[in-house]
């Protein structure tokens, strides 16, 4: 005879689910004792069958619900015991492998392409050598042999005659060289001069802009510098104050001041700074430039601007210290640097804040 | 250019405060970089007048002083000598920062008694170097008048500006052009200095010989007897020390002073040490002169000299020599105005590496119309502070100099400009810069002064209209797009986003100088050379980035920067002329990739790190990494031949790539660690091609795909790329891919052999294959390694 109650209870104290299974075979398995009883059915009566029967499928209903109720609770408890065992310590951290930046010149680089892009410049694609002849440096920028201004910049000269150029400026006569005039560039680049100081290096880079059509005068010059210092600084009011200057290949010359404090090397723009800052150098084009490469200057005329990168990079990114800027000092690299995906982007802002 | 307040009001009658010419001069073209106003730290100080002075009772030198500065009565303990009852001097007070050495001045106890200031001596305010007792003010000023007044009766309190001189103001170089460019801007009247024509009353004793009047255009002298030599007044002393000139002695100031005033730099020479006659003439070459500064110079061919029997006495228009110069004992002096090419004195200093104030204005180009002004002008501050008797001025050589006009259309100012100046004003503006100007309605005619030879053109008439007019006038116009300007074009879209691509992949991007040091060339011939490279390790120009990259490495290593994850887009050079560079991208990797942590995920990087970077790279410009071959052959020396490959497309030599020779790392001084490193020439990358935007249609097939493995044993020589070639040929049309999971080299292996295990994945396109076309397949896989030399080694 089957002892119900006494299954029940052994499924009641069973701990674990394999306890459980052994349980389950001895009760419903193949000998298991409710198979035999089940089994005995057949040889009864069909009276005796009815009866029996139907107190045994009772008996069955209430084991397998009481299994299967016991089985959910088991596996919970276990899956549970399982995940405890598993525990992880959350304050740990996973070093990621290294990271990659790009350079903060490239990464104004990019903002000075955005800038002048939008303002409808090309990018000077070739033909603009870091080595350059005498003509293209010097003469053909309004500097003949033993012109005073040789010395405003020290040079570099190779063997064979040749010089590293001093400026961008010579990309101005190779570009109205190849494509003629009008002409709307920018070309940006390594320059070098022979100075090596706290606040000069033998090597820097340059933007240089040229626009000469018809009736490009220095208004024109003005307002897209303007433009381009409230693109660039992202502020929507720059003092700016526009002084003359000197340069051999524009006259009449200027540079650029801009009204600014500046405090533990971070640029704040704006009227009530305390002093000028010089930002860049610019003019219209001197019509020797213009005849040296074949064009009118009667007929054509316009402008050009140069400026330091790395001087615009310091004060838009607050870097008081270039002297990691051509090292390969990782901590410089990454602290000042920025991350693959930081893409300066006109529409959507062009610097992440 | 340094000039002073005071003296520039002696030529300019102006209301203006010394910081108001300061930005109007920066405005004008004259950037302003210094205004050092001597009063300045002067403000605080006040005049005390000592009342009683007693010994102090434990020093012998020091006095009790009772101080009446007006207001109170101050006690002070003095040491200076010269105190005394009755002197008034400038008292500093606890709270007063003294000029010499920038200290705030504390009220304090000495030895015993209060004092409550310091009597100061002249070295103690910052105004001369006499330290020997307090200053002695005159009789006329009270206690209690601030210092600035009381000074100012006894010394020349005035303001030094340090101005920027550009190439294209040579006239700034006196005091007096800068006082006229003043008045041409309306901010006062120009004091035009007033010459007198001294006749002479005698021949001069020296003659002249001038045979270089092609480059000494002008050498006249005048002789001036009995002159008696003497220091300088402490006036001209103070003058010009505040602009940082020596005083020498009162002859040599007064050449001195017309240079820094009047642009015009003369000489004076001591007469009675000159033998014979003077000859201006060229230098042969090779002699040798001595000069004032004492350094001797070896002349070269071309160089313009003056000479006597003696030999050089002097190099023109640069510096004059030590064996005729003016001692106090010159009793004669031969007194020089002259004018010389500008090249030629630019092309000597600089041959000779000599500066000197004459040269610097000489090769500027000073008026050449001065020289006689000057000489005069010269002629009578010596007579008056010297005495003298002076000669008729013996003149050899003419003035060059031919007036020359330009015709400016009046329309062309606002062409160039972008607004409008009435006529008249643009005519008030040239005439008060000096030049001539005719009014012919549309055009005016413009003829420029002497002094202004750089005004050449319409260029340069409307600079000086437009910032005498003031360029805070110029509007400004918007330039703006038209929309069909191609801003990046084909050739560069690709090098602009290469560095984003990767500084993904964990690289860190640096910029290095263009140049290196030839010692560090990974390939030593055809060096291009610096004729005068900054430091001897920057002297040739980088065929390759590797080298500034090692160099990186090995600086990083020194500071314990383990990890070194870099790379380069930049220049490369291969000739010495224009054009001759290529754009290259470098990159190397060296150290764990990460931290070593628990999680045991950093790795030490390898070719096949380098490799994918390489892939990187060219997938960026489009290039498909089947089409790419790694090659073997002629793996250049500074690579691990064993772990290096030269990277070919479109059948060039594209770039190398691999494991850097350790041999090339002991060069850098790399130790303990093992550098990967690729090169590649962006310029044999291919542009960017115009084909359309759509990608390929994407078919998945509903048929899950089948794998099936195999191992062969192979010769190790033969490449695993080789094998996965062959299966991936086998069946192009179901094999999709084929990968190798395992390479086993060792002992159960004869020597020489490697096995190799091979995935293949089978794509069951728009079935499910059978078991035999399956076993068909893989079988026409493995006979495909057979062929190339693979042994089964179990199925």
């Amino acid at each position: 005879m089957i002892d119900k109650n006494e299954i029940l209870a052994k499924i009641g104290n069973a701990r674990t689910t394999s306890e459980l299974e052994t349980l389950n075979v001895e009760v419903m398995g193949k000998s298991g004792v409710l198979t035999l009883a089940l089994r005995e059915l057949g040889k009864m009566t069909p009276d005796e069958r009815k009866v029996k029967g139907a107190e045994l499928n009772q008996i069955k209903m209430e084991i397998v619900s009481a299994m299967d109720a016991k089985k959910s609770e088991l596996e919970l408890l276990e899956i549970n015991a399982n995940l405890e065992s598993d525990k992880i310590d959350i304050s740990l951290n996973k070093a990621e492998s290294g990271k990659g930046y790009v350079h903060p010149l490239t990464q104004v680089r990019e903002e000075l392409l955005q800038i002048f892009g939008s303002l409808g410049f090309r990018l000077v694609s070739a033909n603009d050598p870091d080595i350059e002849d005498d003509f293209h440096n010097f003469t053909a920028l309004n500097v003949p042999p033993f012109h005073p201004a040789r010395s405003m910049q020290d040079t570099f000269f190779l063997d064979g005659g040749n010089l590293l150029r001093t400026q961008t400026s010579s990309v101005q006569i190779r570009e109205m060289e190849r494509t003629g005039v009008p002409v709307k560039v920018i070309t940006m680049g390594r320059v070098y001069r022979s100075d090596w100081d706290a606040t000069h290096t033998p090597m820097f880079h340059q933007i240089e802009g040229l626009y000469v059509d018809k009736n490009i005068n220095m208004s024109h010059l003005k307002g897209c510098l303007i433009d381009f210092l409230k693109a660039f600084f992202e502020v929507d009011d720059i003092p700016t104050q526009f002084r003359p200057s000197y340069f051999p290949f524009t006259e009449p010359s200027a540079e650029m001041d801009i009204r600014c404090t500046i405090q533990n090397g971070e640029l704040k723009i704006g009227a009530n700074g305390n002093r000028w800052l010089e930002i860049l150098g610019c003019g219209m084009v001197h019509p020797n430039v213009l005849k040296s490469v074949g064009v009118d200057p009667d007929e054509y005329q316009g402008f050009a601007f140069g400026m330091g990168i790395e001087r615009l990079t310091m004060l838009k990114y607050g870097i008081s210290d270039m002297r990691g800027c051509f090292g390969s000092d990782t901590r410089w690299l990454s602290h000042y640097g920025f991350e693959a995906d930081d893409v300066p982007n006109i529409i959507t802002g062009l610097s992440k804040k | 250019m340094l000039f002073t307040y005071n003296q520039l009001k002696k030529f300019l009658d102006t209301n203006l405060t010394p910081d108001e010419i300061a930005n109007k001069l920066t405005m004008l073209g004259l950037e302003i970089e210094e205004v050092k106003d001597m009063k300045a730290p002067l403000a605080d100080f006040i005049v005390g007048e000592i009342v009683e002075c007693a010994a102090h009772p434990d020093s012998d030198h020091l006095h009790l002083l009772k101080v009446n500065i007006g207001s109170e009565v101050l006690n002070v303990v003095c040491g200076a000598p010269n105190a005394r009852k009755g002197l008034k001097g400038i008292l500093a007070r606890p709270g007063n920062i003294i000029p010499l050495d920038g200290t705030k001045l504390k009220k304090g106890m000495v030895r015993g008694y209060e004092s409550c200031g310091m009597m100061c001596s002249e070295k103690e305010l910052g105004l001369g170097e006499n330290h020997d007792g307090i200053i002695e003010l005159p009789g006329d000023v009270k206690a209690g008048d601030s210092a600035v007044f009381a000074l100012s009766k006894i010394y020349n309190l005035d303001v030094v500006y340090d101005g920027n001189v550009l190439p294209n103001h040579p006239d700034y170089l006196g005091v007096l052009g800068i006082a006229r460019d003043l008045a041409a801007g309306g901010f006062g009247k120009l004091l035009m200095p007033e010459v007198k024509e001294i006749k002479g009353s005698f021949k001069s004793l020296i003659t002249v010989e001038n045979n270089a009047t092609k480059d000494a255009h002008e050498f006249n002298t005048r002789y001036i007897k009995n002159v008696k030599n003497s220091e300088s007044s402490k006036w001209v002393k103070d003058y010009l020390s505040s602009v940082e000139m020596n005083s020498i002695s009162a002859l040599v100031d007064i050449t001195n002073y017309c240079l820094h005033n009047l642009n015009r730099p003369l000489h004076v020479f001591d007469a009675d040490k000159i033998k014979g006659k003077l000859v201006v003439d060229y230098a042969k070459g090779g002699e040798e002169f001595v000069a004032l500064d004492g350094n001797t110079y070896i002349l070269n061919a071309g160089d313009i000299v003056i000479k006597d029997d003696n030999g050089i006495q002097s190099l023109a228009g640069v510096m004059g020599g030590l064996a005729t110069s003016c001692t106090m004992e010159t009793k004669n002096v031969l007194l020089e105005s002259a004018y010389f090419n500008p090249v030629v004195i630019r092309k000597t200093a600089k041959q000779l590496k000599i500066e000197s104030d004459s040269k610097a204005r000489f090769e500027r180009g000073i008026d050449p119309c001065c020289t006689i002004w000057g000489m005069e002008y010269a002629t009578q501050m010596i007579l008056d502070i010297c005495g003298g008797e002076a000669s008729e001025i013996c003149k050899t050589g003419k003035c060059e100099f031919k007036e020359y006009s330009i015709d400016f259309p009046v329309a062309y100012f606002a062409k160039r400009v972008g607004f409008d100046i009435p006529k008249a004003d643009m005519i008030t503006i040239l005439s008060n810069l000096g030049c001539k100007v005719k009014d012919n309605t549309e055009i005016i005619t413009v003829t420029p002064p002497s002094y202004r030879q750089d005004i050449e053109g319409k260029a340069d008439i409307t600079e000086e209209l437009v910032r005498v007019y003031g360029f805070e006038k110029l509007p400004a116009i918007s330039v703006e797009a038209s929309g069909d300007e191609k801003v990046v074009d084909a050739k560069i879209v690709h090098k602009t986003k290469l560095p984003r691509v990767l500084a993904s992949r964990g690289l860190i991007e640096v910029y290095t100088w263009s140049f290196m040091s030839d010692k560090k060339e990974l390939d030593t011939r055809d060096s291009i050379r610096i004729v005068n490279p900054i430091t001897n390790d920057l002297n040739v120009m980088r065929k390759s980035i590797i080298p500034n990259l090692l160099d990186g490495i090995k600086t990083n290593l020194s500071r314990s920067i383990m990890t070194s994850n870099l790379f380069e887009v930049g220049p490369t050079f291969y000739g010495d002329k224009p054009t001759e560079q290529n754009t290259t991208v470098a990159g190397v990797r060296q150290g764990l990739s990460g931290v070593k942590d628990w999680a045991n995920n950093a790795k030490l990087p390898d070719f096949y790190d380098v490799k994918n970077d390489v892939l990187a790279v060219l997938s960026t410009f489009g290039v498909n990494p089947s089409s790419v071959k790694f090659s073997t052959e002629n793996i250049p020396s500074w690579l691990n031949p064993y772990k290096s490959a030269v990277v070919v497309f479109a059948n060039k030599v594209v770039g190398y790539v691999g494991e850097i020779h350790p041999l090339t790392l002991k060069k850098f001084g790399i130790k303990n660690t093992s550098v990967v490193a690729f090169e590649i020439n962006l310029d044999l990358m291919p542009d960017v091609k115009s084909k359309g935007t759509a990608k390929k249609k994407l078919v998945i097939s509903d048929f899950l795909p089948i794998s099936r493995d195999f191992a062969v044993i192979i010769d190790e020589n033969v490449p695993c790329g080789n094998i996965l070639n062959a299966v991936k040929a086998s069946n192009k049309e179901y094999i999709k891919d084929a990968v190798i999971f395992d390479i086993y080299k060792g002992e159960k292996l004869e020597v020489g052999k490697k096995s190799v295990a091979v995935h293949i994945i089978i794509e069951q396109r728009d079935k499910t294959l059978t078991e035999d076309e399956i076993n068909v397949i893989f079988n026409g896989a493995i006979a495909s390694v057979e062929k190339i030399g693979g042994k089964l080694r179990d199925k």
